[in-house]
């Protein structure tokens, strides 16, 4: 047991002091374009987050703020070589040679960073979206458009994880001998050829990149770092100081690309580093612990996991998974680890995840069930020889590490937007009873599922030549061999491709349609055209209507009909999706949560026939919606726990508890293993405890100086609650907190 | 001692007022807890004024009513009024028919008070189990112990399915009724609300030396005891009364934890609900002393906890 909290020492203390100067100075902001992006995770014109600076950038006025979620330094200028990147000065193409050539020269000009004190080095002020049109052709914007108006959207953004392992195995020379190779093989095969050469001029890229690091910390007097520089610049790190270099400039180099991807299986990537080190008398634990915390900080919220099962299923549980934990214990604040239990867990790890949880009391590490995720994806039809190397990946998502391209985190279906068209629709021509208002609606999801569908594909056809994932490509199984990028339609690049779906509103939905249900098809025998009349004018003079739609059972009281009614709309809407395969070869399959449109779609769609205010938020994910309840903290694990959650991709319990959950308890920490354990046991796949009490998030909004410190789980990833936009600040005080 | 319980030998059933699901503050981890109905105490502060009738209750939420006038129209003892568009009921002509809980379309009336039987409460717990295993069921009230048979014999059926089972009584009963259960019971919370007796009657409405009788035998069959004393501003809280009663704690053998517990004032609606008026309206709450408390509870070498 390693339980005590390790003293921090001066050159650590000021490590963590600029990591959260960073963060409270607005420096790691990101930002999406506008409301609408994040509701439908699309706009016209829009393929990613907002670029921050540049001619792309969104509006001040119209962004908004997702809080300190990047991995970007900003230092308050746009890049200054716009004009000189290859594609302005010998044209732009859409095309992976014209793309690599921008990434090359984009990386030529980012200066190496050293900061006192750092033995894990490497970061950068712009992505190479502010300098290079992230842009599809404007034949897209009509399907676009199409989607949004069905009630869906998407662009294409992965948190998969690359292949970290086979990375550090080659180094950088040995990735770029492959690349090499696969050229003599593809020598008459112009196009694969061109992505090969594409391939070629990044890697090089990325090395000399990294080779400025080792001259920069030559010349600043620091020949152990610079000598461990120039190791990773070529070859592969042999010690853990090296191998997080690695692992640093590895992130880097995509990260600049602009999005984050998971990053995979932490312990188990460093294990071998580390007992090496130990073996040859190199390293203290102590000195690991701070290396690996060194590079959480370097990087801000990483999406790394700890536990899980090894290949043959026995738990992957290590000494390096004591270390990587203790390492954000040691640092704690803003970051996006998991730990997967798993039945066969070592008991003694876990119980410490659950009190480091309860210690920093922002959701960190995210709790995951492995079997669950496990068995999630076989249900998808990934094959269980690959399914074993899963990895938390970001947010809800998790993937086979290497093995997967599954266009996870930006595409939608904003369920209560086909809820209200099948609702007017049913007002046109009334559905006499309700399972035919059931049908009217899924037949809604269904048009809206086709539409993101027609959209996605066309996307994948422009995908790898907008803005193929070069540097994810060259550590992921079979990219390079096969000359295709991991985004390529034609799948030769991963071997997994599916479509993740996210699904914005649908507890709303469940407390709609049970409320429709009740009243207009039960005894009350409202009429449908007064409930459409009602909702579309947020209840203006609908008062007590809106009463008796709040007194109709509500989703996360365990009420039965509930219950059954979100089982059975969540496998319909799995089912509509899993019949609908996208250009790959892969179906599209839903995940229930989408983390950014429910604090924002509220006043931009209206309101909804559960009783919700246009403005009040919707629910996120599969968690009961804002102000109802109380409910209990097992009403409404049992809640979600009728779902079947091994058919989502995906669907995390939000658990919000206030300090008073805890208030006789002894020990915090056991009783989150407690909660979460029977969670696991139950079926339950993913769950996020927040700590906060409604008090100090209120007085935050009002003092922001008073509580630079708080952090919170937003969504699927934690952020400095002060940096927030005020549409989550307000989303997560309206939250159903347990235990007031 | 009369025991309000409803028993009957072929199908034992209690009243309950609720059954709270994941409580964790009710005895150790996470709980069920089973609030019996009827309560031979009357504090002055009594936080659930619906668990101390023994029978079913009407309860109203003014603030849900659309004061719509159907439960008055149902009513057949015509006893529901609206003076000034307020709801009415003349809760001592009530004969708990509930027709009116029936007809109301905002969940603004409520019966409190459901009979159950063991293998009700049963069907619930074995659906909780998952979540409870780790902590438990408790049996509350009210006073758990008017309806000691039933009380019993559901302690015994969970103690069957695994569970760790705590019942939190005031004490105030003959001793056979806490001993037909004391086989079934993992735990014993107990209350200390004043060491002496004739405050104590005056604060609760009845005297402590049966309670203390109570403990005593208690304590020496060995069953574990938690106590807990709620910290009442002016009624309880001063330091040598606190001492006094720090003292009974430590003259026992097998208290595991004594736990005193901050008391805020309740807003009228809790009793207005139920048409009765709160004893403690217009008291003086002064907190003053709670550092002083602080210090002189943390000092004492028993297995004390200040729970803020
Ligand atoms: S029926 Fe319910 S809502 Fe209507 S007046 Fe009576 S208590 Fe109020
Ligand atoms: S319970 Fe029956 S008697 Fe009492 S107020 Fe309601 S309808 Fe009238």
């Amino acid at each position: 047991m390693h339980k005590e909290r390790p003293l921090t020492e001066p050159r650590m203390k000021r490590l963590i002091d600029r990591r959260d100067e960073l963060a409270l100075s607005g420096q790691r902001n990101l930002y999406m374009d506008s409301v609408e992006h994040g509701i439908y995770q699309w706009s016209k014109g829009s393929a990613s987050f907002a670029p921050e600076t540049g001619k792309l950038a969104a509006a001040a006025t119209e962004r908004v703020c997702l809080g300190d979620h990047n991995c970007r330094v900003g230092i308050g200028m746009p890049f200054p070589y716009c004009d000189e990147m290859p594609s302005v000065r010998e044209g732009y193409e859409h095309a992976p040679l014209n793309w690599a050539a921008d990434y090359a020269f984009f990386l030529s000009k980012l200066e190496p960073e050293i900061h006192p004190g750092e033995r894990i080095v490497g970061e950068f002020h712009w992505q190479l979206d502010e300098a290079r049109a992230q842009q599809y052709p404007e034949l897209l914007d009509e399907y676009g458009e199409r989607a949004k108006g069905l009630g869906a959207g998407g662009s294409c953004q992965s948190h998969t994880c690359p292949d970290l392992a086979q990375g550090l195995r080659r180094g950088w020379r040995g990735i770029l001998e492959k690349v090499l190779q696969s050229q003599e093989t593809w020598s008459a095969d112009p196009e694969r050829l061109e992505y090969l050469q594409a391939a070629e001029v990044s890697c090089r890229a990325i090395m000399a990149y990294i080779r400025k690091y080792a001259e920069k910390a030559r010349e600043l007097g620091d020949p152990d770092l610079a000598e461990v520089c120039e190791q990773v610049a070529t070859e592969p790190p042999a010690t853990l100081r090296e191998a997080l270099q690695w692992i640093q400039f590895y992130q880097l180099a995509e990260r600049v690309i602009a999005h984050g991807n998971g990053y995979g299986r932490l312990d188990m990537l460093l294990l071998p580093y580390y007992e090496a080190d130990l073996a040859a008398g190199r390293i203290t634990r102590r000195e690991a612990i701070e290396l690996v915390a060194e590079l959480y900080l370097k990087y801000g919220g990483n999406y790394f996991s700890l536990g899980g099962r090894d290949q043959t299923g026995a738990d992957a549980t290590s000494e390096m998974s004591w270390i990587c934990l203790e390492a954000y214990d040691l640092i704690g604040g803003y970051s996006c680890l998991g730990v997967m239990w798993h039945p066969d867990i070592d008991a003694d790890f876990y119980q410490y995840a659950c009190e480091v949880v309860a210690r920093h009391k922002c959701a960190t590490p995210a709790l995951l069930n492995y079997d669950k995720m496990y068995e999630s994806e076989v249900v998808s039809g990934v094959k269980p020889e690959d399914a074993w190397n899963i990895s938390y990946s970001g947010c809800q998502w998790y993937c086979v590490v290497g093995k997967e391209y599954c266009d996870q985190d930006k595409n939608v279906i904003v369920l209560i937007q086909v809820l209200l068209r099948a609702l007017r629709e049913a007002v046109e021509n009334p559905p006499p009873d309700f399972e035919v208002f059931y049908e009217l609606y899924m037949k809604n999801v269904e048009e809206a599922a086709q539409a993101l569908l027609e959209l996605k594909n066309i996307q994948y056809h422009h995908q790898y030549k907008v803005w193929p994932e070069i540097a994810t490509s060259l550590i992921s199984e079979q990219c390079l061999e096969t000359g295709r990028d991991i985004t390529d339609w034609r799948h030769e690049g991963a071997y997994y491709n599916f479509t993740s779906v996210n699904l914005l509103g649908f507890t709303n939905v469940v407390d709609s349609l049970l409320a429709i249900k009740e009243q207009v098809y039960g005894s009350a025998k409202r009429s449908l055209a007064k409930l459409e009349a009602a909702v579309r004018t947020d209840f203006a003079q609908a008062e007590d209507l809106r009463r008796e739609l709040l007194a109709v059972p509500k989703f996360g009281s365990d009420h039965p009909e509930a219950n059954a009614l979100a089982k059975r709309l969540a496998a319909d809407i799995a089912h509509v999706l899993r019949e609908k395969v996208n250009c790959k070869g892969f179906p599209m399959r839903p995940s229930l949560f989408q983390f950014m449109g429910h604090a924002l779609a509220g006043p931009y769609l209206g309101a909804t026939p559960d009783g919700r205010h246009a403005a009040e938020p919707l629910a996120q994910g599969c968690n009961p919606q804002h102000g109802r309840g109380p409910f209990a903290i097992t009403e409404v694990g049992a809640s979600l726990l009728a779902l079947d959650q091994k058919q989502h991709i995906g669907a995390p319990w939000q658990c919000e508890l206030d300090d008073s959950f805890f208030r006789t308890c002894d020990d915090p920490g056991a009783l989150l293993e407690a909660l979460s354990t029977s969670y696991f046991e139950s079926g339950g796949l993913h769950v996020n405890f927040n700590i906060t009490t409604v008090e100090e998030l209120e007085d935050a909004v009002v003092h922001p100086e008073k509580h630079q410190s708080l952090v919170v789980k937003v969504t699927g990833y934690s952020a400095h609650f002060v940096k927030l936009s005020s549409h989550y600040q307000q989303e997560i005080i309206r939250r159903n907190r347990i235990g007031t | 001692m009369a025991s309000a319980s409803t028993l009957n030998r072929d199908r034992p059933v209690a009243v309950v007022t609720e059954i709270e699901r994941g409580s964790t503050v009710d005895g150790p981890g996470v709980r069920t807890v089973v609030f019996l109905k009827g309560c031979p105490l009357r504090c002055l502060w009594c936080h659930n004024p619906e668990t101390i009738r023994p029978y079913p209750q009407l309860m109203h939420d003014e603030s849900l009513c659309l004061h719509c006038r159907r439960c008055a129209e149902v009513c057949p003892e015509e006893e529901i009024s609206f003076r000034q568009g307020e709801f009415r009921c003349e809760h001592e002509k009530c004969t708990r028919c509930f027709l009116c809980v029936e007809s109301c379309p905002a969940g603004a009336l409520t019966r409190v008070g459901e009979e159950l039987s063991v293998e009700g409460l049963l069907e619930m717990v074995r659906r909780e189990l998952p979540f409870i295993k780790r902590g438990g069921i408790t049996f509350s009230g009210g006073e758990p112990l008017l309806q000691p048979e039933w009380t019993a014999e559901a302690a015994r059926a969970c103690r069957e399915l695994g569970l760790h089972t705590t019942l939190d009584t005031s004490l105030y009963c003959d001793w056979g009724s806490l001993d037909i259960g004391l086989a079934h019971y993992s735990l014993v919370m107990a209350d200390l609300k004043h060491p002496d007796s004739l405050r104590h009657q005056e604060l609760t409405g009845v005297p402590n030396e049966l309670i203390l009788d109570n403990l005593y035998r208690l304590d020496h069959t060995g069953t574990p005891i938690w106590l807990r004393t709620p910290l009442i501003p002016g009624l309880n809280d001063d330091p040598e009364t606190v001492e006094e009663m720090l003292g009974i704690a430590s003259g026992l053998k097998h208290l595991e934890r004594y736990e005193f517990l901050p008391y805020n004032p309740l807003t009228p609606e809790k009793y207005a609900k139920l048409g009765v008026d709160y004893p403690l309206a217009g008291h003086a709450f002064d907190y003053s002393n709670r550092e002083e408390l602080r210090s002189l509870i943390s000092q004492s070498d028993l297995p004390v906890r200040l729970i803020r």
